[in-house]
């Protein structure tokens, strides 16, 4: 499975962690005045004249805050959108060697294939099949609810034939598959 | 088909109420099918039969008779949970969506201040009257630190920590395959294999961690060997479904009144 997402989100937390970490931490070396040389003592105003002096009288500093925060504002964004990325791959690569041309087919055709097959079968309530990863290197990821009261054996093998012919039908013995079971009551 | 499960009782049962724990060893297991050694003990847990070592796969017994996977099966099953760990999305949405819109907002109105017209979205000259009031050994300052702080260390453990991941990687029987399940499929194979034995009325699974427990409920007012039954029943279940890594099965046998 593609651990993009997963390597993001952790990198992210932790940058916002170990910011609010080291905010919390400056703050409070300042109330029990720590370095009252470097941060200033703990018994004065939170906004003290010299935080006041250099936000009235310094338009630079509001520019930059702006352009600071319109950066930030967009990299959330990003992040934020990563979140609902669809990071199927929307065709496939048949022929492997570039050198005998380019053949593509759309991945959604040979993923409803494998889907309905497993759903004719009585052993799988419902099936989502979706190719990730990139069109010459594709991975197969499925996720196979079993019917109620199926005999697992029995689903086991014909997931395996599906698969089988899944790949047969694709040219693509070595497809990396990452299967799912998920059973109903 | 795979043979079944072998099994023999150290200490007392007498199966009525007592927890037998059982620990799954595997020997010689492969895709032909494997001999199993069930080691149980009764009230003594303690007490665990131990399995003769290198089955078909060279699998070595721990000392307290479960089986450690060979090599190839513990790549396996560590890549197959590993890729079925959490990916933090749900945090990872929140302080997205929480920092778009205070910097966006706060953009905003710092533009609009620079451009002349300023929008108010946001009480500045509270807050500033607020800050000129406010030292910095004053209690709100205190406890805004410490609350910043502490999300702060939350948000470094989520992204550290590895998280649970809520799946039982099996055998794929094929090349270039992960194949996984939820619990709660293993769960209810268990359930049904305990209840396939005459006597049970019904019975739970749960899954916690390694470790499987199947309570079973029976009106038989003279149990026998029916948790050892019970215990085999569920035993050749699971291993049936071929984990990499064969939990520990706990079963419990209750009586209930008719």
């Amino acid at each position: 499975m593609d651990r993009r997402p997963a390597r993001l989100n952790r990198t992210g937390l932790a940058i916002v962690g170990a910011l609010l970490v080291l905010i919390s931490l400056a703050a409070l070396a300042r109330i029990v005045e720590l370095w009252p040389d470097q941060l200033g003592p703990a018994g004065t105003a939170v906004t003290d004249t010299r935080a006041r002096e250099l936000t009235s009288d310094n338009t630079w500093f509001w520019v930059v805050l702006a352009i600071v925060l319109a950066i930030l504002a967009v990299l959330a964004l990003a992040w934020l959108a990563a979140q609902f990325r669809n990071r199927s791959v929307s065709t496939l690569r048949v022929e492997p060697d570039p050198r005998h041309g380019n053949t593509t087919m759309p991945a959604r055709a040979a993923t409803a294939a494998l889907e309905a097959d497993l759903t004719d079968s009585p052993h799988f309530r419902s099936a989502q099949a979706s190719l990730q990863g990139s069109p010459g290197r594709p991975k197969l990821r499925l996720v196979a609810t079993l019917r109620s009261g199926t005999d697992y054996d029995a689903a086991r093998s014909q997931l395996n034939e599906a698969l089988n012919r899944h790949q047969q039908a694709l040219d693509a013995e070595d497809l990396p598959t990452t299967v799912l079971l998920r059973a109903t009551r | 088909m795979r043979p079944p499960f072998e099994g023999s009782n150290n200490g007392p049962s007498d199966g009525s109420n007592d927890a037998d724990t059982v620990e799954l060893n595997r020997e010689g297991a492969d895709r032909g099918g494997g001999a199993a050694t069930v080691a149980g003990g009764g009230a003594d847990a303690g007490q665990n039969g131990r399995a003769a070592a290198d089955g078909g796969r060279g699998a070595s017994v721990a000392g307290n008779g479960q089986r450690k996977p060979v090599t190839g099966d513990r790549q396996a099953h560590k890549g197959a949970v590993r890729s079925f760990r959490s990916r933090r999305t749900v945090a990872a949405t929140l302080v997205a969506a929480v920092i778009a819109v205070v910097t966006i907002l706060l953009a905003i109105e710092v533009i609009s201040r620079l451009a002349g017209n300023p929008l108010n979205l946001f009480p500045a000259g509270d807050l500033a009257e607020l800050g000129r009031e406010t030292q910095w050994n004053d209690p709100l300052p205190v406890i805004v630190a410490v609350l910043v702080g502490l999300l702060g260390l939350f948000l470094l453990a989520l992204a550290f920590l590895p998280g649970r991941s809520r799946v039982i990687p099996v055998d794929p029987h094929r090349e270039h395959s992960t194949l996984v399940l939820r619990p709660v499929t293993v769960e209810r194979q268990a359930i049904r294999a305990a209840e396939g034995v005459p006597g049970v009325d019904h019975a739970e699974a749960h899954t916690r961690r390694d470790t499987l427990r199947v309570r079973a409920h029976s009106t038989l007012r003279e149990p026998g060997d029916l948790a050892e039954q019970v215990r085999d029943a569920v035993a050749e279940r699971v291993a049936a479904m071929q984990p990499l890594r064969q939990p520990r099965l706990t079963v419990d046998l209750r009586h209930e009144k008719e």
